[in-house]
């Protein structure tokens, strides 16, 4: 990407340096048109698509201080925190794991969580983070559903299909995932002192 | 009729934002985080896309007057 950026980088300048004499020529002025307009989108769109990609990845969530105790959160040594259990039995893409559990899995979806992206930077620098940091919205049961939908181990779960608890509600988003009692525990960010950690050479977060 | 002064000026200043707008971009693929996202997203796509659409408006003009368009 970089050979990309700076290629087209090399033949603008190209065209300020030697403009007077490439305007004279047809092969010049067509070479003028691929200087800044064809090279230039091109390497813009190419350039927008690799920082979408690379915004995507754990490593980039985590460049914000905000964001490093939850990226910690990760390695705790207990089977019960959410994201902990996700991240460390690879349930998730390790290099993807914040955007596969807090991306947007509607119509648009990809363009609505960068956009909340952009304004966490905009806020970042305009106003700091608040503490704690909470979601603009309450965590969806959609984003669960996403993977555990028809999975086997959630539609068989006894503890799916209980007087208080059914399928149905989940399905609806009536009855959250997240309640306390059934899968409540997430980032625990209050408990990080004192939590023991996972320890592994493969942990995108250390 | 553009001058050739101003068929200069114009090239120049496209390409001047267009190379701007790639200059900002860089860092943005050298390293990515979130500040670099944001000034690829906020300045060097519209620094560019502007150096775009002043070498397309020129081109137009330049064909207007040579009697193409």
């Amino acid at each position: 990407m970089l050979i990309v950026i700076g290629g087209a980088l090399a033949l603008t300048f190209y065209v300020l340096v030697a403009e007077r004499q490439l305007i004279g020529q047809r092969a010049g002025r067509v070479l003028i048109f691929l200087a800044l307009v064809a090279v230039p989108t091109a390497a813009a769109a190419l350039g927008a698509g690799y920082n979408l990609k690379r915004s995507t990845e754990t490593h980039f969530c985590l460049s914000c201080h905000e964001m490093q105790p939850y990226g910690k959160s990760l390695l705790i040594d207990d089977n019960e925190p959410l994201p902990a259990v996700h991240y460390q039995k690879r349930l998730v893409d390790r290099n993807a794991a914040c955007y596969t559990c807090h991306r947007d899995y509607a119509l648009f979806g990809d363009l609505t969580t960068k956009l909340n992206g952009l304004r966490h930077v905009w806020v970042h620098f305009t106003r700091g983070a608040p503490t704690p940091i909470k979601l603009y919205q309450p965590y969806s049961n959609a984003n669960c559903l996403h993977c555990h939908a028809g999975a086997r181990g959630y539609e068989t779960s006894k503890h799916h299909e209980t007087s208080d608890a059914h399928l149905t509600d989940m399905t609806s988003g009536k009855l959250s995932c997240l309640t306390k009692g059934c899968h409540g525990v997430t980032h625990s960010i209050a408990d990080l002192k004192d939590a023991d950690f996972w320890k592994h050479p493969a942990a995108v977060v250390q | 009729m553009i001058s050739a002064a101003a068929d200069d000026r114009s090239v120049r200043a496209a390409a001047l934002l267009v190379a701007a707008g790639l200059l900002v971009e860089l860092p943005s693929v050298v390293a990515t985080t979130p500040v670099t996202f944001l000034v690829f997203v906020g300045a060097g796509i519209p620094l560019m896309a502007a150096g775009c659409v002043l070498f397309a408006v020129h081109l137009w003009r330049s064909l207007v007057q040579k009697g193409v368009l």
